[in-house]
């Protein structure tokens, strides 16, 4: 489904990533973990196409068509779905119209009718559930003075709105505490599917435990440099990067 | 050599010894008038930011007929009892480009809002050539009125006044709305409050490269409450001008002023609130912000609070931004599937709201049609 093949990217003349290849199929879930610095949040903007960054070499892949030639909102559309670590706060637009555009561009684009209100509420209403949202954030702008829960449920919730093939869940546990995170994360579950893969990025382990990948990835530097099942990130819990990046240095 | 302010001062005292005769009425008023003319062309404080020889390039015809039939209950000039009529010109400043109104004057809007009553009244005015119709509002006591103003700028200079007189507990907002397809508008709002609140939402839609004005000149007495908005919605090389001059002149007044712009393509704005707490006037309240939204690099903005205060006992807050667009509220709605012309429609709508909120919910979807039409790029 995903394919990256030696990508490489920089932000502002600065290289990030430095040959990354991985490939996700549909139903898998995947883990990139990585210290500080190693390129874990480039990873999630150069798959959605934010503008800051510059693909410089290699490829991305989506459904055997390259994505390098497309806008943001030509990615979202083709089903690839970014959980943002930071959401943004957008005074002035309310979550429903916003939520319903985005819902009806993206079903536009698949030749599919645009809901019609009552349609998109009743449909929120029951994909709210997923994350134990109350109905009231529909009527408020777009995460402002959410609490940090309450941004990154409704990040879910978008996703469960909006059921791309592909989500990229970025640092979905910063800032969250146990509690959040259980809720967080029983939504991530039930929207596993056979179809729908993930790309989970993390720094701690901690999530992996209540989302249980297929495949755990090491990222340091800007490239994978090991990777293995959901056990290599217990193994990242207890020993920390650093043996990693001495395997690599002894490697070398 | 003659400059332009005594050439086109010349052009129009000419104008007027030749009507005056014809001139309905107030003749010691409007030849006072004519004879104090005087354009703010040079040392202008107020004008500092704006071109006022612009608008006198062409000395323009007067032409009394921007009103068109009146809706029901709007009094013309020779309908306006005296009791109401005496109120003209007692509000507004005869001086500057206002003087030009005060001198040829011929068409009025009467608006007497009688004790306890309420109503909502729209009216249009199309402006060609040199346009100066009156609006008089007088509200008695728990009176209300709502009252939109739409202002077409064809071509010339318009130069409308507005004279609010509102009596103690009556309330009046006054929505005003500016789309001109060409020439220039100076107007002038202004309000005599005794115990009343008056609110103004002023909305300038640009779509020419000429100047447009609004003069706001508010006098609060005690427990007045006067709270202004405004939006300029700027492409091509227009140029806006706000300039409010709230005088807190009794005690316990309030004022606020939320403006907002939004710039496209070369267009400019200027924003100056003045106020002017009294010697002597306690408990007054002022808060004004200026917030503008440039949409191109070339478009810019120029914001002046101006408190001016003779005592201590006063509440004052303001605030002044100049931004763009949100790059990272941007990717967030195309990360959502939104495209990116849309998306900037939708946070520019956004930054618009907060002024379109501030309309009575009579007018609110006739202003916001407006924003749509801004920003669909119809001119």
């Amino acid at each position: 489904m995903l394919e990256l093949v030696d990508v490489h990217a920089e932000i502002d003349g600065k290289p990030i990533l430095k040959g990354l290849s991985l490939v996700i199929r549909p139903g898998e879930v995947h883990a990139v973990m990585g210290p500080n610095a190693a390129g874990k949040s480039t990873l999630s903007k150069v798959i959605c196409g934010h503008d800051a960054y510059t693909v410089t070499g290699g490829d991305i892949r989506f459904e055997g068509e390259s994505l390098l030639e497309l806008a943001p909102e030509e990615r979202a559309r083709a089903g690839i779905f970014l959980s943002f670590q930071y959401p943004v706060e957008i005074p002035g637009v309310s979550t429903s119209y916003f939520l319903k555009a985005a819902v009806n561009a993206v079903r536009k684009s698949r030749g599919e009718d645009e809901l019609s209100a009552v349609d998109f509420l009743k449909l929120a209403r029951e994909r709210m559930k997923l994350v134990d949202m109350t109905k009231d954030l529909l009527n408020r702008s777009v995460n402002q003075g959410f609490s940090g829960g309450e941004k990154k449920r409704n990040e879910i919730f978008q996703m469960a709105m909006l059921e791309p093939k592909l989500a990229i869940l970025d640092e979905m546990d910063s800032g969250l505490d146990v509690d959040a995170l259980r809720i967080i994360a029983s939504g991530v579950n039930a929207l596993r599917s056979p179809e729908r893969a993930m790309l989970v990025i993390t720094h701690y382990q901690r999530l992996l435990d209540y989302l249980v990948p297929d495949f755990t990835h090491i990222l340091v530097d800007g490239r994978i440099v090991k990777s293995g099942d959901a056990e290599l990130a217990k193994v990242v819990e207890d020993r920390g990067y650093d043996w990693i990046r001495a395997e690599i240095g002894a490697g070398a | 050599m003659s400059t332009p302010d005594v050439l086109a001062r010349d052009a129009y005292q000419a104008a007027f010894a030749a009507l005056q005769e014809r001139l309905p009425g107030f003749s010691d008023a409007r030849s006072t008038a004519a004879a104090a003319l005087d354009f703010p062309v040079r040392r202008s404080e107020a004008w500092r930011f704006t071109q006022a020889r612009n608008l006198l390039q062409t000395t323009y015809t007067p032409r009394g007929q921007a009103l068109g039939p009146l809706p029901e209950g709007v009094l013309s000039l020779d309908e306006l009892p005296a009791s109401v009529a005496q109120h003209l010109l007692s509000v507004a400043p005869t001086t500057g480009f206002a003087g030009l109104n005060a001198a040829f004057f011929t068409e009025v809007a009467g608006l007497h809002s009688a004790a306890g009553t309420s109503r909502q009244v729209e009216l249009t005015l199309t402006h060609r050539e040199l346009s100066v119709p009156r609006v008089l509002v007088v509200a008695e006591a728990g009176s209300s009125l709502e009252l939109l103003v739409r202002h077409d700028v064809l071509d010339g200079l318009a130069v409308p006044v507005i004279e609010i007189v509102a009596h103690p507990t009556s309330r009046v907002s006054l929505t005003h709305v500016v789309h001109d397809r060409g020439g220039h508008f100076a107007g002038v709002v202004a309000g005599s409050l005794t115990g009343s609140t008056v609110a103004l939402q002023s909305v300038f839609s640009r779509a020419s490269d000429g100047i447009a004005r609004l003069d706001v000149a508010v006098d609060l007495g005690e427990g007045s409450r006067f709270d202004s908005s405004g939006l300029v919605l700027g492409r091509g090389r227009s140029h806006t001008d706000h300039h409010l001059a709230i005088a807190h002149s009794g005690h316990r007044a309030v004022s606020t002023q939320q403006f907002r712009n939004i710039l496209d393509e070369r267009s400019r704005a200027v924003f100056t609130g003045e106020v002017h707490v009294q010697r002597g006037v306690t408990g007054s309240d002022a808060t004004q912000s200026a917030n503008t939204l440039l949409l191109s690099d070339d478009a810019s903005a120029v914001a002046r609070p101006w408190l001016v205060i003779d005592n201590d006992d006063v509440k004052a807050a303001h605030g002044a931004t100049v931004g763009r667009i949100d790059p990272d509220a941007l990717f967030y709605l195309r990360a959502r599937g939104i495209g990116a012309l849309e998306a900037q429609r939708l946070l520019t709508g956004a930054f618009a709201g907060e002024v379109v909120e501030t309309v009575p919910e009579a007018f609110r979807e006739a202003v916001r049609a407006v924003v749509d039409a801004y920003l669909e790029g119809a001119a």
